[in-house]
């Protein structure tokens, strides 16, 4: 089977992001906000999928590579997340999880076992 | 390969928070460079930016040693890039109108950023590519710039090439 090449983002908000409460409900406003700005067809093709939460304002994204520069593009574009406004920031991007957490934003606790 | 960032006067930010998106320096409009309103003032002894619509006071500016010009709405004129190449001014791009533009507009001033640099590249016109950032949610780290570089037309290269350069062309700090 043929694996699909992903590409893994790190990404940090503007504002703390209250996700303790509920991040299945943040995770499903930065889809819409996603799919509002990539589109159906762009949606689908980079796939993009909340991986993990580094501390209170960063977090690691993943993607499809053909989907890469459009996913960075979009969270340069959105403003607002679920009535909220946000920006966001691409920091870094890795083929691998481990080296984004290593370069991950000092206060985020990701280098905390 | 070194980047850089002008941003708003009113953009509050840290060193240590553009170290992390990625920028050697980044330059506060006003502060580090000054950006002139092209049809209120005159031109300006220091390094300076000319901002404004009216392409005869863009052009006198230019003659006067602008560094850069930012127009209304990537709107570039014929004679206005006749007289920014001659000069050698740098055509600049502003970001943050594009991405603080409502989303039904936003694809318009979309338009009209890649029509402006595929003229200006045509008439052999130094281009950069600054965030120019109101306040610091609308801050881009360098990668989002790059991208936004490649969308508008530019290559992979070129795109680093017009955020790279905005020391050289605009600023001239670290020369």
């Amino acid at each position: 089977m043929i694996r699909e090449k992903r590409r893994y983002i790190l990404i940090e908000a503007s504002e703390p992001l209250d996700m303790d409460s509920g991040r299945h409900e943040f995770e499903r406003d930065l889809h819409s906000a996603l799919m509002a700005e990539l589109g159906g067809i762009h949606y689908f093709a980079a796939n993009p999928k909340f991986v993990l939460k580094l501390g209170s304002t960063a977090f690691i994204m993943k993607c499809s590579l053909i989907g890469f520069s459009d996913t960075v593009r979009a969270f340069a574009m959105i403003r607002s997340v679920g009535g909220r406004e946000l920006g966001f920031y691409t920091l870094k991007s890795s083929g691998t999880i481990r080296a984004l957490k290593a370069s991950a934003p000092i206060g985020t606790g990701s280098n905390k076992s | 390969m070194d980047f850089y960032d002008i941003v708003g006067s009113e953009c509050e930010f840290d060193e240590k928070f553009a170290a992390r998106l990625g920028y050697r320096q980044v330059f506060v409009a006003g502060k580090d460079i000054v950006v002139a309103d092209a049809d209120r003032e005159g031109p300006s002894h220091a390094a300076y930016i000319a901002k404004g619509g009216n392409v005869s006071r863009l052009v006198y500016h230019v003659k006067n040693g602008a560094r850069g010009v930012i127009t209304e709405d990537f709107n570039l004129e014929a004679k206005l890039l006749e007289a920014m190449a001659a000069c050698g001014c740098v055509a600049v791009i502003c970001t943050d109108r594009i991405i603080g533009a409502a989303a039904e507009s936003r694809s318009r001033m979309l338009y009209k950023a890649s029509r402006m640099f595929s003229n200006a590249r045509k008439c052999d016109v130094n281009i950069a590519l600054v965030s120019m950032a109101r306040s610091r949610a609308y801050m881009e780290s360098y990668m989002q710039l790059v991208e936004l570089g490649k969308l508008i037309g530019a290559d992979d290269r070129y795109a680093r090439h017009m955020i790279s350069g905005v020391n050289g062309f605009l600023v001239g700090v670290h020369d």
